[in-house]
């Protein structure tokens, strides 16, 4: 597991609309040209935001990320919460 | 010389401009009043540069290249990146002020301050969610100042400080006449990206406020990483504030608002020097 990696695809279509479509279109073909373990692939693709937070991918790359992940800000939140410290 | 004539410091949420639907009126109202007393300040000031002491949040910066500090010292800055349909900032380009920026980057670098700069910043809600308000004519030429606080290891908060300092040394050194305005955003308490997102700290926010409207703001400097985090880790975003402060220390401020705007997950306020 690459945290640095998984936080780079996103930030890559963070930062460029265009991969960004491309993504939601063909999820599995942008994420292929990425070196990604299956483990991380399939976390990006089911949107498993509490896995890859605890796997150590930065928590500002993951929220600013969240849509394209398929998550509204409340789904976000509720994924995380278990999480949350007393 | 120059002179600083406007030093300002606001939260920069996306929800103060993006999420009206879900704050309380009165409290929104009661804040967007407390960022109309710096519009009118700062447009009293008549300054030529503004100089924005703020934070990337992993745009600009990914983990392939953080720098510390960064200054922008392009012809101009478009901004926000985020689009009008969330952020409800009109996208822009925004005058920048090269010959100020790559003067002070100078400084900075012959001061023992190993600044990073760029030609091409974006700015994001950090930038213009506290301008949309301060100067909504969006003509006075912007300096952005990305400070690291999301990554450790992030700059101390007495580095940031001694940042301010030098910003007050390279005005006072400006042509005779330069009028310069100083801005920091960012804060207080939230919790954003963490499963505690929705928490604000209404008791350290206020602690905060005070000790810089009293003209302590040398004293949050030696705040340590931890106390910070008491507040959430958007709460290490106001060393940008005392990259402000560091540049006015010996005066006192006006806390012009403070709301702990829970739809917004973060505790808003903004102040102003009294110079």
């Amino acid at each position: 597991m690459s945290a640095y990696q998984v936080g780079k695809v996103l930030h890559d279509m963070q930062r460029n609309p265009q991969l960004a479509a491309e993504f939601r279109e063909s999820r599995e073909a942008v994420l292929a040209r990425y070196d990604l373990t299956e483990k991380e692939k399939q976390a990006i693709l089911a949107g498993n935001v509490r896995f890859l937070f605890e796997e150590g991918v930065h928590c500002m790359v993951l929220i600013s990320s969240s849509r394209l992940l398929g998550l509204d800000m409340e789904q976000f939140v509720t994924a995380l919460r278990p999480l949350a410290a007393a | 010389m120059g002179e600083i004539v406007f030093a300002a410091a606001a939260s920069h949420a996306p929800g103060i401009t993006g999420d009206l639907e879900n704050a309380d009126p009165e409290q929104a109202s009661r804040f967007y009043a407390g960022m109309e007393q710096l519009h009118q300040a700062f447009e009293a000031a008549q300054p030529d540069v503004v100089i924005v002491v703020s934070n990337d949040h992993l745009y600009n910066f990914y983990l392939d290249n953080t720098p510390t500090i960064a200054i922008g010292v392009g012809e101009s800055h478009f901004g926000p990146f985020e689009p009008e349909s969330w952020l409800r900032i009109k996208q822009r380009t925004l005058p920048g002020h090269p010959e100020l920026a790559k003067a002070l980057l100078r400084e900075a670098v012959n001061s023992g301050f190993d600044l990073a700069f760029s030609e091409e910043l974006s700015l994001g809600h950090a930038e213009m969610v506290p301008l949309h308000f301060i100067t909504p004519a969006w003509t006075v030429p912007v300096v952005p100042i990305m400070v690291n606080d999301f990554v450790q290891p992030m700059p101390s908060p007495r580095r940031i400080y001694q940042l301010g300092q030098l910003i007050r040394r390279f005005v006072e050194a400006r042509p005779k006449g330069e009028r310069v305005a100083l801005v920091g955003t960012g804060g207080l308490s939230h919790w954003v990206g963490l499963p505690e997102q929705g928490r604000v700290n209404p008791e350290l926010d206020i602690e905060f406020l005070e000790t810089a409207a009293e003209a302590r703001s040398e004293s949050l400097a030696e705040w340590t990483n931890e106390e910070f985090s008491k507040g959430g880790n958007g709460m290490h975003e106001l060393r940008n504030w005392l990259g402000v402060a560091g540049a006015v220390q010996d005066r006192k401020a006006e806390v012009t608002t403070y709301e702990p705007m829970v739809p917004w997950i973060t505790g808003c306020g903004a102040l102003v020097w009294q110079l």
